[in-house]
């Protein structure tokens, strides 16, 4: 049986020179590879005492003793990992039917879903109206999250809400055909006009409910391009 | 005294007992845990804004690096669960499905009380699309939604490992129930619209899904679009909105006509169609009408003829005999050449000459006798004015497109 530790100890030695263990040839290579570099440098080692020597051998012994000591620990852990997924195999195998997890993302043949976007609700809509619907409704989103004691948040609602007031004449023209969209450009208009004249941040609460009650992200979202997956189409 | 003075040695004590980690930390440049909370808050809230930004130009690619920096570097940051909706909705716009389903697990791991949860459902929903709306081990309880007789609810059967949300019920997440329905089912879907409308006339999950009832090619659309104009409860936005749908209804099989063939049936039916076409815009019934004809029954000239008996508007009556004439069936032809020679309504009657002069089954002779019966007491010249040459000239008239 051969014992790695004992084996490098009499290679150190010199009273060894072969083994079929690839852990201890790695080890014979590398320290080789010092001794060549030692030899090849212009430095001589200077000479030391016997007390040096003495300290070198136990120093030796001592790593070699503790890479044995974590190349068993390795070991081990692999043995108990080994037994872990045996078993844990073994439980899923048996088990394999009745767990339901949430559901994995993908699809039911174990496949990426692979996801499109459906225009044709909304094909004769000017592109540029439906990406601003798309901000909009991550917009309201938020502003119906705002909790009126952070102020720093209506701050930037505040901020947001005037720059999309600035842009919104022109969606509501591009949109004029499309009566749906034109409506809820109105509303979502008032909403921003609102949320730029606060007051005070408890009118944020009546800007919240009236969002929720008018249904203002459900409309946002009902014309945007739908999601749609590949195998669908 | 003494033991005042006692008393207050210990509190001063007591006070530099627990002031002084704060003191030293302050003393040395370093932050409370308040404070390093407060520092990350900020840290996490300023690449949220830079990533919000990007998102809002359209810049998804960064968008995504910006609230995946956030998360990772401030995973329990004040607004985190935004952040990560925001990722959520990044990912989708990226098309990044399974991505996207992989951080709203996470999401629902990390915040069980989130306010954002009921977006994350949503968007969960709007991924798995109708044939996973009831995914592996959710189960989502969304309140009370009154939808009989099949609520859209996404619940799956009780598993041991299931994951419960708890989701209030927001008008957008029960509008991505309902165009869930109505993309599964569409008929079962309308008939749920249709019971939530009654409970609240202008429910706005049910006005954001028309143009989802609109475009499912159901026969259901027509009669639903037709109730609501007809209901008492639109306002003047959800009549508009519902009239919009009217007219892009997809007609796959025919669905329009059929729907028309539907609701003439009921009681009530033919007043409530005619009386809806009488108000809404000329147009939009024009182009219901046209797809009517499409129909191959000829139960469709039965429901036509109803519905023109039932209406006294004088375009709705133009259209309807405008839509008969390209009904080849004698049924047809009859029905005009009645109308043609008893119409009291002279410009009615009119149309139906026209109408009949571009049928290739009426003969010279047939549109000759028809002239000879035109007498309009309101028109007394109008006799004299007719040649025996007029069913020709009237023929060559009829080629010319007539405007609505």
């Amino acid at each position: 049986m051969h014992d790695c530790q004992k084996f490098r100890e009499d290679w150190v030695a010199g009273a060894c020179e072969v083994t079929a263990c690839d852990s201890c040839r790695l080890f014979c290579k590398e320290a080789e590879a010092v001794l060549v570099a030692l030899g090849a440098s212009s430095r001589q080692i200077p000479e030391a005492s016997d007390l040096y020597w003495r300290g070198f051998e136990n120093r030796l012994r001592t790593r070699l003793a503790e890479r044995t000591a974590a190349a068993e620990l390795r070991t081990a852990r692999f043995r108990w990992a080994a037994a872990f997924a045996a078993a844990a195999s073994m439980a899923v195998a048996l088990t394999w039917g009745t767990l339901n997890l949430p559901g994995p993302p993908h699809d039911q043949a174990g496949t990426p879903i692979r996801i499109d976007f459906d225009r044709n609700h909304i094909a004769d809509l000017d592109p540029g109206v439906v990406d601003f619907l798309r901000q909009s409704e991550l917009f309201v989103r938020n502003v119906s999250k705002i909790d009126p004691t952070y102020r720093e948040d209506i701050e930037d609602a505040r901020e947001r809400a005037s720059r999309s007031l600035a842009g919104i004449a022109l969606q509501k023209e591009a949109a004029a055909d499309f009566d749906p969209v034109r409506i809820t450009l109105d509303e979502y208009e008032s909403i921003l006009r609102e949320i730029k004249n606060m007051d005070s941040p408890q009118n944020i609460t009546d800007i919240q409910a009236r969002i929720r009650r008018i249904g203002l992200v459900a409309n946002l979202k009902a014309y945007q391009p739908r999601v749609i997956h590949v195998s669908q189409r | 005294m003494k033991s005042n003075s006692l008393l207050m040695t210990f509190t001063i004590a007591a006070s530099l007992l627990v002031g002084a980690p704060q003191l030293q930390a302050q003393t040395r440049g370093q932050q409370t845990p308040a404070q390093n909370a407060q520092a990350q808050n900020d840290q996490a809230r300023v690449l949220f804004g830079q990533g919000s930004d990007l998102w809002y130009a359209g810049n998804f690619v960064d968008a995504e690096k910006k609230f995946r920096e956030a998360l990772r570097r401030y995973p329990t940051a004040q607004y985190s669960d935004r952040t990560s909706f925001f990722l959520i909705a990044t990912l989708i716009e990226l098309a990044r499905a399974d991505e996207a389903l992989s951080e709203i697990q996470k999401f629902n791991r990390a915040y069980p009380n989130s306010p954002w949860k009921t977006d994350v459902e949503e968007k969960r929903l709007s991924l798995y699309g109708p044939s996973r709306s009831a995914s592996a081990g959710y189960h989502v309880a969304t309140g009370s939604i009154p939808v009989p007789p099949a609520p859209p609810r996404v619940v799956a059967p009780p598993t041991p490992f299931s994951v419960i949300l708890r989701v209030t019920p927001s008008p957008s997440l029960e509008h991505e129930h309902l165009r869930i329905a109505v993309q599964k089912d569409a008929n079962q879907g309308i008939a749920i619209a249709r019971e939530r409308l009654k409970a609240n006339p202008s429910d706005p999950a049910v006005i954001a899904t028309f143009g989802e009832i609109a475009g499912s090619g159901s026969p259901q659309a027509f009669p639903f679009f037709v109730v609501v104009l007809a209901g008492k409860g639109p306002s003047p936005n959800m009549w508009t909105q519902a009239e919009f749908s009217l007219g892009r209804l997809k007609n796959d099989n025919d669905a329009v006509g059929k729907g028309l063939l539907e609701i003439v049936k009921e009681k009530d039916g033919v007043p409530i169609v005619s009386g809806v076409f009488t108000r809404i815009q000329p147009a939009t019934t024009q182009k219901v009408l046209n797809q009517v004809v499409e129909v191959p029954s000829v139960d469709k000239l039965v429901a036509l003829e109803k519905v023109y008996k039932g209406t006294p508007a004088q375009p709705v009556r133009i259209f309807i005999l405008q839509s008969v004439g390209s009904i080849p069936e004698t049924a047809a032809r009859d029905f005009l050449m009645e109308v043609a020679k008893t119409e009291r309504n002279m410009t009615v009657r009119t149309m139906a000459m026209h109408v009949l002069a571009t049928r290739p089954d009426v003969d010279e002779k047939t549109l000759n006798d028809i002239f000879e019966t035109v007498v309009s007491p309101a028109r007394p010249g109008m006799r004299g004015q007719i040649s025996r040459g007029g069913a020709r000239e009237f023929r060559d008239q009829s080629t010319v497109q007539l405007a609505p």
